[in-house]
This record gives C-alpha cells, structure tokens and sequence, in this order.
C-alpha cells in the first residue's frame, strides 16, 4: 500500500513538471487502464460473488513492470543496444527469451501469488486476473514510454493500443495454462509449454512489427520519403490478438463443455 | 457507502502436477535468461575478418562498423550507428628509421596533433606493452575536443579520449588508434582490445 501511495505521488509530481506534449502522452497511456477499470472491474463489485483481488492484481503487475521488469531489460539485459540491428532470426530469439520471458514470468508470478487462495473457480476466473495483470504491466510501460520520449497523440495512440495488446495477447495463452493446470487434468508441461509459446508469441510479433511498419532507407532517385505505418502495425497485433482470443475461448469453453458431461454422465 | 467484503476461503497449495508445472515454469524462465545474457554477449563481440595483402595486416573488427581505407591510414572502422562521436579505431603504418624510438614518434605525433585538434592534451605514456607475435609496444592516451568544421551544424562540441598503441617492427612503426566519445570511452574501449587481441602483422 505504501507503495502504491508512493507511485502514485510520483506520477503526480512528474505530471505537474511535463511538457504538454508528454501530458497527453501519459493521458493517452493510462486509458487502457481506465477503461479496464470502468468496463471490467467496476461490473465485478455488482457481481453476486465478485473475483477477489483483480485490482491489486493490476496494481502489482504495473510496480512489478516498472520496479523489476523495467530495470532488468534496460540495465541487465540492454536489449536496445543490440538487437534492433541484429538479424530477424536472432531477433526473435532475443525478444523471446529476453524481454517475453520477463514480461511473461513477472505477469505469471504476480498472478500465481494472487490466486493460490483458491480464487480459480471457473477457467474464466483465470483468463479475468491474467488480463487485469496484463493491463497493469502494460499501463506502467506505456507510462513511462510517455515520461521518456513523449509521442504526437496519433503515434502515441498506435503504440499504446500495441503495447498493450502484446501484453495482453500471450496473457491469454499463460491464462489458459493456469486454467488449465488448476482445474483441469492437464500435464504438468502445459503450463511451461504455454508459457513459452506466450514468450514466442511476444519475440515473433515485436520482430515483425519492426520489419513491416518502420520507415526504410532506400537509395532509389525517384522513390517518395519513407515513415513508419503505424496502421499495418495496428492491423497485425489485433488480427493476432483476435485469433488468440477466439482459440483460447474455444478451447476454455470446449474444456468446461467436456467436464460438464463428464459430470452428468456419472 | 458500497463496501466489498473479501471471503476468505481455504488456502490452496495445490497438488504435485501443479506445483511440478510451476517449477518447470521458473526453470525455463531462469534457462532461458540465461541464454538471452549469453546471446547478448555473442551478438556485441561478433566480428568480421579484414586483411590487407600490401601490409600484411588481418584484423578482426565489430559487426555493424564501416569499415573504409584511406590515404592517411591503411584501414579505419568507425561504429556509424552510434549518435554524436563516431567511435573509431584507426590502423596505420609509418616509415621509421633504425635510430626512430616509440617516444620520438609519439612526440612526433603530438607535435602534429597539437595543431590540428582543438585542446589536444596527452593524459598518459605507458611503455611495457606487448601486441601481436609478442611486439613491444608503447600506449599514449589523449583527449581532444571534436568542433565540427560545419558551422551550420547544431550541437555541443564533444571530449573525445584516444589511445595511440605504437609498435616498431622492420623499419615500419605500426599506429593503433581507438578515439571515442570521453563519456562512453571505458564502455567501448572492450571492443579496441579485443581488436588488438586479434590483429596479426
């Protein structure tokens, strides 16, 4: 609590000292955020047995993101310095093993912590603290995207709706591995198994976004200036974003349709 | 006022499947930033070979570097991705006479620079040194202040900190400069002495 106090004075002392630019940068990057909150969490207090916890779980997984996940990318593993000129091969691999698996595991272990008190009721149970977890990570990375290099509102847009989907889209997966091991019968090397493919799925889409949507050199007399196209960008990371979704709803709802008349066979 | 009422309910540990797939979770994630330091490390000494016939110098240098000859040196490498001070070594190769010590060439080479560079200091001499085939050699470092001659160019002037390491050999002296930015020297300088590790004459 008292950190979450203590980061919260921050934000405020740092807004109050930013340039307009970087204001509705950080407005843009706490709207996903909002919106989670007035659209997820505030219909879970109506709930006759609301889930416990989902707000502490955002909470921290966004300290999480910006007091370990944060430092460890940028001063242990310095991704920045190396691997944006690399070849896309070992870029994947970099951003798979590098910046996925922390992301991944920091989400993982905030969620583990927060349901081991028999919170997973139903398999969706998993999929709700997963996201509440992803949006928290992602509010505080694009919090600080906005305090470190602030964007024109249109960029600022695109990146935070990307940001925010490749936190959420292999949240989706890790969900299902939870949901999974917990409720169901699943073997013991699903969970790391959806856990990998979740940090594959983050390396694949972050190599293919530097590819297709940065601005090219090119030494043609008559070719026109290049700039990044923030649109494919947008359209690849919800095209994937939406394929995930409807795989891991399909495959939740075909589990608790099968359990079901497992338990009314009997 | 609306309050929430948080219902305690048994802990749960969980059984022996479940508690195996966490600990082979932990231990990908460990694995697998291991492996991500160890790329990072092969990916910033990765190198490419470089050999001059003429001069019978090969040489190693960073992936990602320019690599240009010149009239003034036998081969530079400069990391252009780099903003501000482009850090560079610089490889070249001077006549000498048989009376021509190390010290009269670095205060040759002084003399010359003093005109040249803008607050040109030397910081150090070190003698004692051995390169390649096991060549005695000497270290001179230096700082200068880069001024770009375009006036119309907006930016601070930089400190740049420089290693000259010279090594007579056959009546030719052999000058290896490493110039970078003061601020990232020591951070860069690894790249330089690998490079001397691995350059033969």
């Amino acid at each position: 609590m008292i950190a979450l106090i203590g980061y919260a004075v921050n934000l405020v002392v740092a807004a109050e000292t930013l340039a307009p630019l970087a204001q509705l940068h950080s407005g843009i990057a706490i709207l996903p955020g909002v919106l989670w909150f007035i659209f997820a969490r505030l219909p879970e207090m109506r709930a006759e047995i609301p889930r416990v916890g989902l707000a502490s779980t955002f909470w921290i997984s966004a300290l999480v993101a910006n007091g370990v996940a944060l430092p460890f990318s940028n001063g242990v593993l310095q991704l920045s310095q190396w691997l944006p000129d690399a070849d896309p091969v070992t870029r994947i691999v970099g951003y798979t093993l590098g910046a996925g698996v922390v992301q991944e595991i920091c989400k993982y272990l905030v969620v583990y912590s927060l349901t081991r008190e028999a919170r997973l009721q139903q398999r969706t149970d998993a999929v709700a603290y997963a996201v509440a977890s992803a949006m928290g990570y992602a509010t505080a990375i694009n919090l600080v995207q906005a305090l470190v290099s602030p964007a024109t509102p249109g960029y600022a847009s695109f990146d935070t709706f990307s940001t925010v989907a490749l936190s959420v889209t292999p949240s989706l997966l890790v969900a299902y591995g939870i949901a999974e091991t917990r409720l169901g019968k699943a073997s013991a090397f699903l969970m790391p198994i959806m856990f990998a493919l979740a940090a594959l799925l983050y390396g694949t889409l972050t190599t293919l976004r530097g590819i297709l949507t940065n601005a090219v050199l090119t030494l043609q007399a008559d070719a026109q200036i290049s700039q990044p196209n923030p649109i494919i960008d947008v359209a690849l990371v919800a095209g994937i974003a939406t394929v995930v979704a409807v795989s891991v709803a399909f495959l939740i709802n075909n589990a608790e349709r099968r359990e079901a008349e497992a338990v009314g066979g009997r | 006022m609306a309050a929430i009422v948080e219902i305690g309910q048994q802990q749960d540990q969980g059984n022996l499947r479940q508690r195996w797939s966490h600990y082979f979770v932990l231990a990908y994630a460990a694995v697998s930033i291991i492996v991500a330091v160890n790329l990072r490390i092969s990916v910033l000494n990765e190198t490419l070979p470089y050999s001059d016939v003429e001069t019978g110098i090969r040489a190693r240098y960073p992936v990602g570097w320019l690599i240009e000859t010149g009239e003034d040196y036998v081969f530079q490498v400069r990391n252009v991705g780099r903003i501000g001070y482009k850090t560079s070594i610089q490889v070249s190769i001077r006549p000498v006479s048989l009376n021509t010590t190390t010290r009269n060439l670095l205060d040759a080479l002084s003399l010359s620079r003093a005109q040249t560079l803008t607050a040109y200091r030397v910081l150090a001499i070190e003698d004692g040194l051995r390169i390649a085939n096991d060549i005695p050699a000497t270290r001179m470092r230096y700082v200068f202040v880069d001024v770009s001659p375009d006036a119309t160019l907006q930016r601070i002037p930089i400190v740049v900190e420089a290693f000259d390491v010279i090594a007579i050999q056959e009546g030719q002296a052999i000058i290896m400069s490493f110039l970078a930015d003061a601020t990232t020297f020591e951070q860069e300088r690894p790249a330089f002495e690998r490079f001397i590790n691995e350059t033969d004459f």
